[in-house]
């Protein structure tokens, strides 16, 4: 459940900072056409950083989990059975 | 490990991000004023939230797993000082307890071996009779035994490693009968290795009743078996007397005539047995080296031929 938290988080900085990108143009304080504002640049900037520390992120969360299960194929054991949707109540949450 | 390092690593960056979103917002009047100052400032706080629930759902986490790895150790409950001060009462008092319950053992063990000296010293006169000599000293462990005359075999034959007598039960190294006293094992090495406070008279009893019972037959059957006869002694100076071992040829007649001349004075000598051997066979006429030569002969041409070897 925490690890889920934690996920979801990383998730939401990619996306904060996508929206970040993306919030001077969709609001429209920042003309098209015109030189970009002081405000556009620092969204940008910022939104940009984040965007790709999230999606660094998450690609390290996913490949971590997928080498811990390389490493130990008894925690493999605990994720759900394809088809059944249903874990054995072993895997520790992390 | 890599995972909540890089979670957690975002979640910084987050931090970061956000705390710089604030400040423009707020510090730097909004740059330009308007819808800007207001979403940055929106944005920055959203995002410092979200990053502070991220570290902590992935320090969490990383903590979590560590434990389940055994890295961190369990956590342990506070105390109360009162609680800690009952606590340390009701060990004092445990304490106390084992060290008057020890101290009564050692007196029992005292007043026991003042009151059966004989059997602490390991002088069983008793088994005496059971040719069991070796007690005293030895112990009755599996090397004791085998000094006594009974190999360890015929102990384990006998039912003895299950009485509990054999391997290390009663052996001098742990033994309470070969000096040693440190420690009784009836019941084999094991318990022998822990060393257990010292025999009951009565478990000594019973152990050397049952000993009793299961060397009495033995020692009873091996004195009725005959002796055998000495053997022959030869003097000083007395030739080896010599077993004929040559095989005889065709031609060898000369090695014949020797051992056919060896053997007469012992036929002349006995005319008695001659005269009760009425028609012996020609190899019996011949004398025993002639009859070993022809035997001989016979095992050779036997384990030469193709049955011997089926």
């Amino acid at each position: 459940m925490v690890t889920r938290i934690g996920t979801a988080g990383v998730v939401l900085v990619f996306a904060a900072g996508l929206w970040l990108v993306a919030a001077p143009f969709a609001l429209g304080y920042q003309r098209a056409g015109a030189g970009w504002t002081g405000a556009t640049r620092t969204d940008v900037i910022a939104g940009g950083l984040l965007a790709a520390a999230g999606f660094a992120g998450i690609f390290a969360v996913i490949a971590g989990r997928v080498s811990e299960l390389y490493a130990n194929p008894r925690s493999a054991a605990s994720l759900p059975a394809p088809g059944t949707g249903r874990a054995d109540g072993r895997n520790t949450g992390s | 490990m890599t995972r909540y390092l890089s979670g957690l690593c975002v979640a910084g960056l987050g931090l970061c991000g956000g705390g710089w979103l604030v400040v423009a917002a707020v510090a730097f009047g909004g740059m330009d004023g308007g819808d800007a100052g207001r979403v940055n400032l929106a944005t920055g706080t959203v995002l410092m939230v979200i990053a502070g629930v991220t570290a902590v759902a992935w320090a969490v986490a990383w903590r979590r797993r560590m434990r389940a790895d055994g890295v961190l150790g369990e956590r342990f409950a506070t105390v109360s000082r009162r609680q800690a001060r009952r606590n340390r009462r009701e060990l004092t008092r445990d304490v106390r307890r084992a060290a008057r319950s020890a101290k009564r053992s050692a007196r029992e063990a005292r007043r026991r071996a003042r009151r059966f000296p004989r059997l602490a010293d390991g002088e069983l006169g008793g088994l005496g009779d059971l040719g069991l000599g070796g007690l005293g000293g030895e112990g009755l462990g599996s090397a004791g035994l085998a000094g006594g005359g009974l190999g360890g075999g015929m102990l384990a034959d006998a039912g003895l490693p299950g009485s509990g007598l054999s391997g290390g039960g009663l052996g001098e190294p742990r033994g309470w009968i070969g000096g040693g006293r440190t420690g009784y094992a009836p019941h084999g090495p094991v318990r022998a290795g822990h060393g257990q406070g010292g025999p009951s008279t009565t478990e000594l009893l019973v152990e050397l009743r049952t000993l009793r019972a299961l060397l009495t037959p033995l020692l009873e059957a091996a004195a009725a078996e005959p002796a055998s006869p000495p053997l022959p002694r030869r003097q000083p100076g007395q030739e080896r007397p010599r077993i004929p071992c040559r095989r005889t040829e065709p031609g060898d007649e000369a090695a014949q005539a020797d051992l056919a001349e060896q053997a007469a004075p012992a036929d002349e000598a006995d005319p008695a047995q001659q005269g009760a051997q009425a028609d012996p066979p020609a190899s019996e006429v011949a004398g025993p080296a002639e009859g070993l030569i022809a035997g001989e002969g016979e095992l050779l041409r036997l384990a030469d031929s193709e049955e011997a070897w089926w």
